[in-house]
């Protein structure tokens, strides 16, 4: 007598796909709805592990779309310093789906504008992305206008690339309460003042966050058609936690319905796929061996077998793709932080 | 430090000529490239007063300029570039000591702004493309202390020297096709929008000890390019968007002829 699983594939079983294999050598774990190509342009935005993902792409000659090119008479270690060429655009990191739909009403005018700025020793954060600039901007109007290139790039980025990546990052959030707008960061940590009354606590639950992402991608698709999202959780875990619970039982809670999120939008529409780097760094199979001894920090050897699985699985769904001699891989740029990514959320370890 | 206030007992300056000004006359060395050339010709054609300034002239064309070594305030040309050197001195000098004038002044010796206000001056009238007065300060700090000779004139000042800088002149419109190609909004830029970047570059010299001149206004066209009624001669037939002419040169003799007399009537 057969059943539904006589005939099922080698990788459909745990023996034969997990417990026989080497776990760097596993393959198959993504197979991918879409083609990425070298000529397609690949936006990247989110939580830091998306830096990863971007600078991959860019030294494996991908088209990487950087849509706020920085001055080309900045030196190198200065567009990484004020966070150029990090992101597709210089948000800095999106850590969750409320703050991504945030930016792109924003852009596009879907919302009022939020015109907090926090003044610091005579210069000025933006709250929204207040590590962007070190030091702070010398003005609001300066401050502003920095804004104003952002939302620009952010809609360069939406409406001419092929592929948008989005890493998922966390669940917490700090809002304005008043507002009723998010924050990137917990004010008074990297700049700001805190204050009880007006900032509160959030941790978005899985409803809301698979409404949050759903608007987001109506607006996408409805300014760019042909946009494929790629969708990714980072296995980085929280820095820290302000939901009450242990640090390490709130990182479960918030990759975990970050990763239903992910399977329910992949699942409804065609548009949007996932990778599965969460899973690559963080299963049991791997035996923690990508991270570094502080148990949060990606190893390069991490990154790199993430981004191996990531092109080896297309391959196997698509073929090779033809070497395309006039784009030359390019070396992805420096940036500090955590192991040559800008993780502002560590900035939290430092206040703690 | 000789005066610019005794014209009578100054002698008639002469290129190259440190070594035949009275003892009161101010010693004024130019120090640069090929861009030279128009204020020696602005020089020798009486087209610059210059009562009571002693004007001599130091430096190489080209690839003999990248030949000039630079060390404690003191120029030591390579021996492939002795020749070139001693063509600007007249012979009389072949290595440059700033203990030996009163005033350095630099001009063009490869500091080339183009580049700064073509990007920004683009930038400013681009939406989105917005960058921070830190992010330009950076990219002048880069693209100046990427040039020997700023060092040099830094550490010039440094010693206690007085120095002067003169950027290289903007490249000459309608000449080599059109150098704003790839910054075309710079074309658009105001005289205001060009002022604030000077200032910045200005700033950055003088906090440095030294005395940024930048390009007169009515020199300029199209938001940072030259007129072309200040081209070298032959400079069309060429497509030398480069070199300047005499009258530019003058003008600028003149200018930094004016700024030591500021500088003078300030310090009084």
């Amino acid at each position: 007598m057969t059943h539904p699983y006589s005939d099922l594939p080698p990788e459909a079983f745990w023996r034969t796909a997990v417990a026989a294999h080497n776990p760097l050598k596993i393959r198959g774990l993504w197979q991918p709805k879409f083609r990425i190509l070298r000529k397609h342009r690949i936006a990247t935005a989110g939580s830091c592990f998306a830096q990863h993902i971007g600078q991959a792409l860019a030294g494996r000659g991908y088209n990487w779309f950087n849509a706020e090119e920085a001055p080309s008479l900045l030196p190198a270690e200065a567009r990484a310093e004020f966070n150029y060429g990090i992101f597709s655009f210089r948000t800095g990191n999106i850590y969750t789906a409320a703050m991504l739909l945030q930016w792109l009403q924003l852009a596009y005018g879907l919302r009022d504008p939020i015109e907090e700025v926090w003044q610091q020793h005579g210069r000025f954060f933006d709250p929204l992305r207040p590590v962007i600039e070190p030091g702070g901007f010398a003005s609001a109007e300066e401050l502003f206008g920095s804004r104003e290139s952002v939302l620009a790039a952010i809609r360069r980025a939406v409406e001419e690339a092929h592929v948008f990546v989005f890493t998922m990052g966390l669940t917490e959030s700090w809002r304005n309460l008043q507002a009723g707008f998010e924050y990137a960061l917990c004010p008074g940590t990297t700049a700001g003042t805190f204050d009880a009354e007006t900032h509160g606590f959030h941790n978005h639950q899985m409803g809301a966050i698979l409404d949050d992402m759903r608007k987001v991608l109506r607006i996408m698709k409805r300014r760019n058609k042909r946009l494929r999202v790629l969708l990714t959780v980072s296995p980085v875990p929280l820095t820290a936690t302000a939901s009450g619970q242990h640090v390490l039982t709130a990182t479960t809670y918030s990759k975990s319905v970050l990763r239903a999120v992910a399977g329910q939008l992949v699942d409804e529409l065609d548009f949007v796929d996932y990778f599965p780097s969460y899973e690559i760094v963080t299963h049991p199979i791997y035996r923690g061996m990508f991270f570094a001894p502080n148990q949060r920090t990606i190893v390069h050897e991490g990154v790199d077998v993430v981004m191996q699985n990531f092109f080896d699985d297309q391959t196997a769904a698509f073929g090779d793709e033809k070497p395309t001699p006039a784009r030359k891989a390019r070396p992805a740029a420096p940036g500090p932080g955590c192991g040559g990514v800008k993780c502002e959320e560590e900035m939290l370890g430092a206040f703690a | 430090m000789p005066s610019l206030d005794a014209p009578e007992k100054a002698a008639t300056a002469k290129p190259g000529g440190a070594e035949t000004a009275t003892a009161k006359a101010l010693r004024l060395c130019f120090i640069g490239d090929s861009n030279l050339a128009a204020l020696k010709l602005g020089h020798d054609g009486g087209i610059a007063e210059a009562a009571g300034v002693d004007i001599s002239f130091y430096g190489a064309p080209g690839p003999d300029f990248r030949a000039l070594r630079y060390s404690d305030g003191v120029i030591v040309p390579d021996p492939q570039a002795v020749e070139a050197v001693k063509l600007v001195t007249g012979g009389d000098r072949i290595n440059f000591d700033a203990a030996e004038v009163d005033v350095v002044a630099f001009f063009a010796a490869r500091f080339r702004v183009q580049a700064f206000f073509e990007e920004f001056l683009h930038r400013a009238s681009v939406p989105g493309a917005f960058v921070s007065a830190q992010v330009r300060m950076r990219a002048l700090e880069a693209l100046a202390m990427s040039t020997r000779y700023v060092r040099a004139a830094f550490d010039m000042a440094a010693r206690g020297h007085r120095v002067i800088f003169v950027p290289t002149p903007f490249l000459t419109d309608a000449i080599a096709g059109d150098p704003l190609a790839k910054a075309p909004m710079a074309a658009q830029a105001t005289p205001d929008d060009r002022a604030a970047l000077w200032d910045e570059i200005e700033g950055f010299f003088a906090a440095r000890g030294v005395t940024l001149l930048r390009q007169p206004d009515e020199t300029v066209v199209r938001g940072c390019l030259t007129d072309p009624a200040f081209a070298a001669i032959g400079a069309e037939a060429a497509g030398d968007a480069v070199h300047k002419s005499a009258e530019y040169g003058a003008m600028v003799i003149r200018q930094v002829l004016a700024s030591l007399e500021t500088a003078e009537i300030s310090a009084k």
